[in-house]
């Protein structure tokens, strides 16, 4: 475990942003800020990747993709919206493809504002993220927003025929079923 | 009304035929379709040209269409125009020819969201 | 043939950015058929434009499309609007924006430099290249005030004048960053490393870039001679010396040296703006309502960005339609894969330095 605190990877993913918090993140793994000081680097691997860093105001074609990538990173996880449109919507707010915030989706642990983030501020939020990210253990399992009611209704339905439960399952099937029943993937053509 | 580039009124009917006269791919770059809704079901569409290394004005095709016409493509004289061609059935809901819907709007998304009414 | 694999690329990839899904459809190691979805990042930006700003409120909406080139984003509008108002900006106000806009796009070729270089394996150069990048960013940042979201251009002139003090950093910075390009250019020219990995690969020809219309650096280095700068009568490129780089081989390898070269003669102009800024106001009071309709195109840092405006006499415009340069590099882009490797598929992506903020909107 000690090794690994030395090492938090980020997962980077832009879902609809307008690149300019994702050049200053790549801005910030350069030589100037040197984000990898702290052992971070970018991977473009979810499975191997400890902190999603995530911008953009979340459109509705990569809502899915959003979720997919959030439950394919291991336990404990943290999630870092950079810039204001990941935090609230921002300038894209109530347009009709947005979805208003990665918070809609999935639990976000640090917010860094701005338009665009500063350097400085990212920084910032990354090294905030991983204090975050030493506390959570393996067991620290978070339910995406999307699907917390349906979770906890399942949860109290099996503990109450008094089956056992494995949270991670649960919430595995739980947000394969949304996905399937409520954001339909389309294809280009 | 047109503050500077020039347009060519044209139809439904001719317009394959005029812009097959005009393009030379080696003179003209094609710019882009565009499509502006002009309320009560009507619809101006407009093919934008320019031409290489000179300064000078863009050159438009011009026509007034309904929401029911099928627009001609263009796609077999300009291969570029598939994108075009494709944003335009998809956002304002136009019927071209072999356009494929779903570039960019999704099941849930508003349909022709940039049709005024 | 039986052994055909499909291959999905995207949407979130390493080497990508920004969310794009290629389908590749390989036999072996060869591509023979792709299917691309470039709509992941729609926003819905225009049916904003048209509904809920007034026309001056746009201005700061537009730049929110792409990070990277938000000021050509801006400016086109801009230029657009103030072509229907028939209003002449002020000499010093459009020196002004010469000057922000070549500063972008000196950190936006950087920036593409820096990613091709990622995408062949190259980790010193990238690194080289975001810290000679972080130059041109502090001059933007001491010139307008953000890094990378300006706002810098407004209908009537610029927000911010340029003072004396400033001018000095400027100088002081660019003349470093210049001696810096020097450097890469001989690294360019010079690195058995680059050549080897880039030369012959991924290569359109003039005919092909000319079939498609491919725009901007992708479409010169190819040798098609085109450059909204000098096709297009809005900004006094002509006095600053504008000098079009054109190469012929149309590979990965021309298309960095163009992007390098452009790096030179933004340079060139930024040093004939410092030398030469005009005396006078930097903002006008502009008055009226848009009414009419108006083109302008625009030399983005990637290619020809074109703005399509129409205004009945209110302050919520009709239309306005952007057609950004990745938009017109997309069909090129799907024409060239045919017949790819699989392995330079990351390389011949990042060469083209996408924008798909731009392209969806």
């Amino acid at each position: 475990m000690s090794a690994k605190i030395k090492s938090p990877w980020i997962l980077h993913y832009n879902c609809g942003s307008c690149n300019g918090c994702d050049v200053e993140i790549l801005a910030c793994l350069g030589p100037k800020y040197d984000l990898e000081r702290f052992g971070i680097i970018n991977k473009g691997n979810p499975k191997q990747a400890d902190i999603f860093v995530v911008t953009g105001p979340v459109t509705k074609r990569t809502r899915a993709r959003l979720l997919r990538l959030y439950m394919q990173i291991p336990e404990p996880k943290v999630v870092v919206a950079v810039g204001t449109c990941a935090c609230t919507g921002g300038p894209f707010r109530n347009m009709y493809n947005v979805e208003n915030g990665v918070d809609r989706f999935i639990p976000v642990d640090v917010y860094i504002p701005g338009c665009t983030a500063r350097p400085e501020a990212i920084l910032k939020g990354i090294k905030k993220a991983i204090e975050i990210w030493k506390i959570k253990t393996k067991e620290s399992i978070e339910v995406p927003v999307v699907i917390q009611k349906e979770f906890e209704e399942t949860l109290s339905k099996m503990v109450l025929h008094g089956q056992t439960v494995d949270r991670r399952k649960i919430i595995h099937d739980l947000v394969n079923k949304y996905i399937k029943n409520n954001l339909e993937v389309t294809k280009c053509d | 009304m047109y503050k500077n580039f020039e347009v060519i009124e044209s139809s439904l009917e001719k317009i394959k035929e005029d812009i097959k006269n005009f393009y030379d791919p080696s003179k003209y770059h094609f710019i882009t379709i565009n499509a502006i809704d002009l309320g009560n079901g009507k619809v101006n569409i407009k093919w934008f040209f320019a031409k290489y290394e000179v300064m000078d004005k863009p050159i438009a095709f011009s026509v007034d269409a309904t929401y029911e016409d099928t627009i001609p493509s263009i796609v077999d004289i300009i291969p570029s125009a598939w994108l075009s061609e494709a944003e335009l059935a998809d956002l304002f809901g136009l019927n071209i020819e072999g356009a494929k819907k779903g570039l960019f709007l999704e099941p849930d998304s508003p349909p022709a969201p940039l049709r005024r009414s | 043939m039986e052994n055909k694999m499909i291959v999905p690329f995207g949407s979130q990839h390493i080497t990508l950015l920004e969310p794009v899904r290629f389908i590749f459809e390989t036999e072996n190691e060869k591509i023979v058929n792709v299917d691309v979805d470039v709509g992941y990042v729609h926003r819905g930006i225009e049916k904003a434009c048209q509904t809920k700003l007034n026309y001056k409120q746009v201005a700061y909406i537009i730049p929110r499309i792409c990070g990277l080139c938000a000021m050509s984003h801006a400016l086109a509008y801009i230029t657009a609007v103030e072509k229907i108002l028939e209003f002449d900006p002020p000499k010093k106000a459009k020196y002004l924006r010469v000057l922000v806009h070549e500063l972008d796009r000196i950190h936006s070729h950087l920036f593409a430099m820096a990613h091709v270089a990622e995408a062949a394996g190259y980790e010193n150069l990238v690194m080289h290249l975001f810290r000679d990048r972080e130059l041109a960013m502090e001059c933007l940042e001491i010139l307008t005030g953000n890094r990378v979201q300006y706002d810098y251009g407004c209908i009537g002139g610029v927000n911010r004048d340029l003072t004396p003090e400033v001018e000095k950093i400027l100088r002081k910075k660019l003349k470093k960053l210049e001696d810096r390009i020097h450097w890469f250019k001989d690294l360019y020219m010079n690195d058995y490393t680059l050549s080897l990995r880039w030369k012959g690969i991924g290569v359109i020809s003039k005919e092909m870039a000319e079939k498609y219309n491919a725009a901007g650096p992708v479409a010169r280095a190819s040798g098609v001679r085109t450059d909204a700068r000098a096709e297009f009568d809005a900004l006094p490129y002509r006095d600053l010396g504008f000098e079009m780089i054109v190469y012929k081989d149309g590979d990965i390898y021309s298309r960095n040296l163009v992007r390098l070269d452009e790096i030179f003669v933004s340079l060139r102009i930024i040093w004939n703006i410092l030398d030469g800024l005009p005396e006078g106001n930097y903002k006008e009071e502009v008055k009226g309502l848009p009414k009419g309709e108006s083109v302008c195109r625009w030399e983005a840092p990637r290619g020809e960005l074109f703005m399509h405006v129409r205004g009945d006499g209110k302050q919520i415009l009709t239309r306005v339609r952007v057609k950004t340069p990745t938009f017109s590099n997309i069909p090129v882009l799907r024409e060239l894969f045919v017949g790819a490797n699989y392995a330079d598929v990351p390389a011949i992506i990042t060469s083209f330095d996408p924008c798909m903020s731009c392209t969806a909107r």
